[in-house]
């Protein structure tokens, strides 16, 4: 019997630390949340676009679900055989948030988490990262396997039509 | 000899493809952190603490649309039992990918290749992947993980795009990689034999769809313990050592799992049942279990870089007799066999590059600590034993 309540009391004890820790982990955490600024979707539309000259290579068009897949590190290969080339914004931007959140169903960091187990394990490329729209549309200009995701005012929907085969758009 | 050709490979390439641009792609991560038991050798068998450091760092170059050449160089400090003394080629493969109908893809891996495994054994050794920084023992054993994590061969995997979902299939053969730990972790300390008879293969079958992943896997692996001179190895009913004679391990591994995503929570679940064989090591020996394990697991999502992940877990050294008594005259407790863990684990993404995680794991039982062949005073010091890490993250 003194064996069980000295066992009982230990075992109070490591949860009494192990309650306090996670109390000292919470306040930190805590702290920096509040800090934290949150994101609003704006009004401008986010479009997931590719090289113009894909669809011609291609033997079926490529769907906003192929897309989802390539992104989810899911699928690599294009209809045609060639592995698509990902593009993204910076996992913080507002289009990353947007295209994560809307359309992979998950926050940017977890969309990171699984490009990280993919890549890590060897089994992926990571996307390639670049910081503004013009350095994406540059890209995919020059890239005929190359897709990515760009937030646009309205107004500019129908210069980036005649450039570049619009697989979706979302308001 | 067929890893060290395609490491050699892999370097080859990596420096033709020095001047490649975007064919070449590098990555890496630096864990940093530190593990605390109030009892017991999980993390350190002289005292309670033990520092954290793991270190990985990955090259890849696609030579053209379909060969990808890649691979891993970690290293891993983690408590006593798996500690590498030098850094070590978690992986070094090439891969080609193609797809031999609609819908599919097909890769085939060559070289030394990671073992697709249950929910997490693909990228156990990948910090920012795990959903803690110690991973369901249930499932996971840390004293066993390099013997599952990859094996020098080869692995074809298949990928049926169907419309609910996507069929994966993964089999993989070749030889296992048996480090310098393996006899501290197996047999104590007062061992310096050599394995041989290293072959493993592995077998994954999972359906995943956007919210769901389910499936099942295999491994095998046998390998043989040629002992050297003055090898001695506790022998259980004496409670001392005993000059050691050949031996061998056969082990089993079935895992079953399930993962469902909704909204701002992840479920997961995962069992694990293996099949043991061990015969030799000590003069008359020979032992037959079974091992199980399961556990449950939720994670939640706080805000998009915050989420806490909370686990049940058991553990049964011996399935058979999961109350853990033995024999008569087991000089060890019954809950040496046994493990619960139940545990809360937090990780916080600082900014894109940095992360923070910690860990609080309450464990009743002492089932799943090494050494894995006979227990030891340390590894019995307290049933009831708090185990708890913290680790800062950075990844680029």
């Amino acid at each position: 019997m003194i064996r069980l309540i000295l066992a009982t009391l230990k075992h109070d004890y490591f949860v009494k630390k192990a309650v306090f820790f996670l109390k000292l982990i919470t306040g930190i955490f805590g702290l920096s949340a509040a800090v934290c600024q949150s994101v609003h979707a704006s009004n401008n539309i986010l479009l997931i676009i590719a090289n113009k000259q894909m669809t011609a290579k291609l033997s079926e068009p490529i769907s906003l679900d192929d897309v989802l897949s390539f992104y989810a590190m899911k699928r690599k290969l294009l209809s045609n055989g060639e592995r698509a080339t990902l593009l993204t914004h910076q996992l913080d931007s507002e289009a990353s948030i947007l295209f994560c959140k809307h359309l992979l169903d998950s926050f940017p960091y977890q969309v990171k988490r699984k490009w990280d187990v993919a890549v890590f394990s060897g089994r992926a490329i990571r996307p390639i990262t670049l910081d503004t729209n013009q350095a994406i549309f540059t890209y995919i200009g020059e890239n005929e396997n190359a897709i990515g995701y760009v937030l646009v005012d309205s107004t500019q929907i129908n210069q980036i039509e005649e450039n570049f085969h619009v697989i979706a758009t979302f308001n | 000899m067929l890893s060290r050709l395609l490491i050699s490979s892999l370097a080859i390439m990596l420096c033709h493809a020095a001047s490649a641009g975007e064919k070449l792609d590098f990555d890496g991560f630096v864990g940093l952190g530190f593990m605390t038991e109030s009892a017991n050798n999980f993390a350190a068998v002289d005292g309670d603490s033990n520092e954290i450091v793991e270190i990985g760092l990955r090259a890849s170059y696609s030579l053209n649309e379909n060969i990808m050449f890649t691979g891993q160089i970690g290293l891993r400090r983690f408590g006593d039992f798996a500690t590498e003394k030098k850094p070590r080629i978690d992986y070094a493969q090439m891969n080609y990918t193609t797809s031999w109908w609609k819908n599919s893809e097909q890769v085939i891996s060559i070289g030394r290749v990671k073992n697709q495994l249950g929910l997490y054994n693909l990228a156990r050794d990948i910090t920012l992947s795990r959903p803690s920084i110690i991973l369901p023992q249930s499932a996971y054993l840390e004293l066993l993980r390099n013997l599952f994590l990859s094996s020098d061969g080869i692995a074809i995997s298949s990928h049926s795009y169907l419309k609910t979902g996507i069929l994966s299939a993964t089999l993989s053969a070749g030889q296992i990689k048996i480090d310098d730990n393996f006899n501290h972790v197996m047999l104590d300390e007062f061992t310096a034999g050599n394995w041989s008879e290293r072959s493993s293969i592995s077998a994954d079958l999972r359906y995943a769809t956007d919210a769901l992943i389910m499936g099942v896997s295999f491994h095998r692996i046998n390998p043989q313990y040629n002992t050297a001179p003055n090898d001695r190895i506790p022998f259980v009913p004496i409670g001392s050592n005993v000059p050691a004679i050949n031996g061998k391990l056969e082990m089993d591994s079935y895992f079953a799992f399930a993962q469902y995503t909704k909204n701002k929570f992840e479920f997961s679940a995962e069992y694990s049942y293996r099949e043991v064989d061990i015969t030799g090591f000590t003069p008359g020996q020979s032992l037959d279990r079974s091992m199980e394990g399961f556990y449950v697991q939720t994670k939640y999502l706080l805000s998009t870089s915050w989420s806490f992940t909370a686990r049940y877990e058991d553990f049964y050294r011996l399935a058979e007799n999961k109350n853990g008594v033995q024999t008569p005259f087991f000089t060890f407790p019954d809950w040496y066999n046994n493990a619960r863990t139940v545990s809360l684990s937090t990780a916080y993404n600082i900014n894109p590059h940095w992360t923070l995680m910690a860990d609080v794991h309450l464990v009743k039982g002492s089932g799943f600590l090494a050494p894995f062949a006979t227990p030891t005073l340390d590894s019995t010091e307290k049933q009831n034993w708090t185990l708890s890490a913290i680790q800062l993250i950075y990844s680029f």
